[in-house]
């Protein structure tokens, strides 16, 4: 399992509402309506950005952001390593001793070491572009291509089954 | 204008309705979007044995006939869907020229 913090899951949604909008200067506050999510959260975490010019913004009444760098050239390691300081894959539950643990670089197993390697390279391979850019993310997986099933098999009527980043 | 597929779009297709053993003739895609408001819309694909509906338009693209919804269609005319098979995973990419043209908050599209 490869989990991201909060941070870096709205980064992520911010990042996908202004690359739609590419022509706008859009709000913090336009964002966080849009997605329901915690505005002085979201404003720290474009500032945060903003400081790495991943975004730039504008003052004023009218004021907002809007993205400032090729997305093409920025990972998603570097956007974690920009919101969080360091990038430790995985999920570090604590205490759960049954919950998912973070993969860290210093594990003496070596099949952990193996993981994490792997982990972090798809971290610094996938670019903020592939995730976030109209017609270069992936909106439909091809696993959840199949046959919707028919009225009488589900009661419900035909039911679209994949499903969506938000257009 | 219409929706098309790409080459390798329908190719993926094609393989997937063989590998689940769909009647390969009377196979078609149904494509829409569902959702709505600021948050934009969400894309949706789906494998279907149904006839065109009286609120459907149908088109064929690469030998794949597609179905959409009427309303789906007004957000969806002049889409390309094409498909990816890369690090991030395999998938299906909507090159939507009606997405670029949101209203100022971002709760519809021109289209």
């Amino acid at each position: 399992m490869l989990c991201l913090s909060r941070k870096t899951d709205y980064a992520l949604i911010a990042l996908g509402y202004l690359a739609e909008r590419q022509e706008q200067i859009v709000s913090a506050r336009e964002v966080a309506v849009a997605y329901s999510l915690p505005q002085a959260l979201l404003m720290n975490i474009l500032k945060r950005l903003q400081q790495h010019r991943i975004v730039v913004s504008t003052r004023g009444m009218k004021g907002g952001y809007r993205i400032g760098t090729d997305l093409d050239a920025v990972s998603l390691h570097e956007l974690i390593r920009i919101l969080e300081g360091k990038v430790e894959p995985g999920c570090d539950h604590g205490h759960d001793p049954d919950g998912p643990i973070a993969v860290r670089r210093g594990s003496a197993q070596a099949p952990i070491q193996a993981l994490h390697y792997k982990l972090m390279q798809f971290l610094h391979d996938v670019s903020l572009a592939d995730l976030v850019m109209p017609g270069r993310r992936i909106d439909v997986p091809a696993e959840a291509l199949r046959r919707a099933k028919r009225k009488s098999e589900s009661g419900h009527g035909a039911g679209i089954i994949g499903s969506a980043v938000a257009v | 204008m219409a929706i098309i597929l790409s080459e390798t779009a329908a190719r993926e297709i094609k393989t997937i309705i063989k590998q689940q053993e769909l009647p390969e003739t009377a196979t078609k895609l149904r494509v829409g979007v569902k959702g709505g408001g600021c948050s934009g819309f969400s894309y949706m694909l789906d494998l279907t044995e149904e006839a065109k509906g009286d609120m459907d338009e149908e088109i064929e693209s690469q030998g794949i006939k597609i179905l959409c919804d009427m309303k789906s269609y007004l957000y969806l005319n002049g889409t390309e869907i094409d498909f990816k098979d890369e690090v991030m995973g395999r998938g299906f990419v909507f090159k939507n020229p009606n997405a670029t043209s949101t209203c100022g908050c971002g709760s519809s599209f021109t289209a």
